[in-house]
């Protein structure tokens, strides 16, 4: 049974693919942190990583908030945190990889082609899907996997 | 309207109202139809998704969501039906949150 980690800021992900991907072994985790533990003592064949953490208390976020304001935002906090909460996935993502977990990762998100391909640069094994679509994330999973 | 707000839409509202709709067999199991409630009529806690869509669109008049808000007011009528698994309620209730989903999507790539 292959195994699934799923990176999120609520549980939406998780309760969709225990009720629509039932063949798949399903892990929930909720931050870059928890997906490392999760990675590290149970391996995954793929992710499913949510794009946007808005849920998420500031201090589990990928990235500094006080740092990310100096240096995009002319010192806005509050538009730094919710820049952190847009690309959160994305950074857990990079996290992970740094991290030396190269597992193919899918997300749910209309990404532009552009966009999806500068991931894959810099990710190497990204995918995504614009909606939770059973079929469209079997069929995702399945060519990277 | 920004593409933050377009995107919190599609984000916040169309994916999830959507999320059992488009992947519901034509005979669901209860446990999908309480999915489909908890999309539908309980998106954040106590709170139907219509009323998260109409929050969330505040900021906007565009025409084309006067035609969203009106899916939710059939969907929010279907209430008692979609919870009592109501097939045709159900398989309504689901179409319909499928073209509010589209809608959004068609929303945000002209945004």
């Amino acid at each position: 049974m292959k195994r699934l980690v799923i990176i999120e800021d609520g549980d939406e992900y998780a309760e969709f693919a225990r009720v629509f991907l039932g063949d798949l072994e399903i892990e929930a985790t909720h931050s870059a942190a928890d997906a490392r533990a999760v990675l590290r003592e149970r391996g995954a064949d793929a992710l499913l990583i949510d794009l946007r953490f808005d849920r998420a208390p500031a201090d589990a976020l990928v990235g500094d908030i006080a740092a990310t304001a100096a240096r995009l935002f002319g010192g806005d906090g509050a538009r730094a945190l919710r820049y952190l909460q847009d690309e959160q996935g994305t950074l857990i993502l990079a996290e992970l990889r740094a991290a030396g977990f190269a597992q193919p990762a899918l997300f749910v998100h209309d990404f532009a082609p552009r966009r999806l391909a500068n991931l894959r640069r810099l990710y190497g094994d990204v995918d995504a899907v614009p909606a939770l679509d059973a079929a469209a994330i079997r069929r995702a999973l399945a060519r990277s996997t | 309207m920004t593409r933050r707000q377009v995107a919190a839409l599609v984000h916040d509202v169309g994916k999830y109202v959507a999320r059992t709709a488009r992947n519901l067999p034509p005979s669901p199991t209860r446990e999908m139809v309480d999915m489909l409630v908890r999309d539908l009529y309980d998106l954040r806690p106590g709170q139907h998704a219509s009323v998260v869509f109409a929050q969330l669109a505040a900021f906007a008049d565009a025409p084309p969501l006067d035609d969203v808000h009106a899916l939710f007011a059939e969907i929010d009528r279907l209430e008692a039906e979609v919870r009592a698994g109501a097939p045709d309620a159900v398989m309504r209730a689901a179409l319909l949150a499928r073209d509010i989903e589209a809608r959004l999507r068609a929303l945000a790539e002209v945004a």
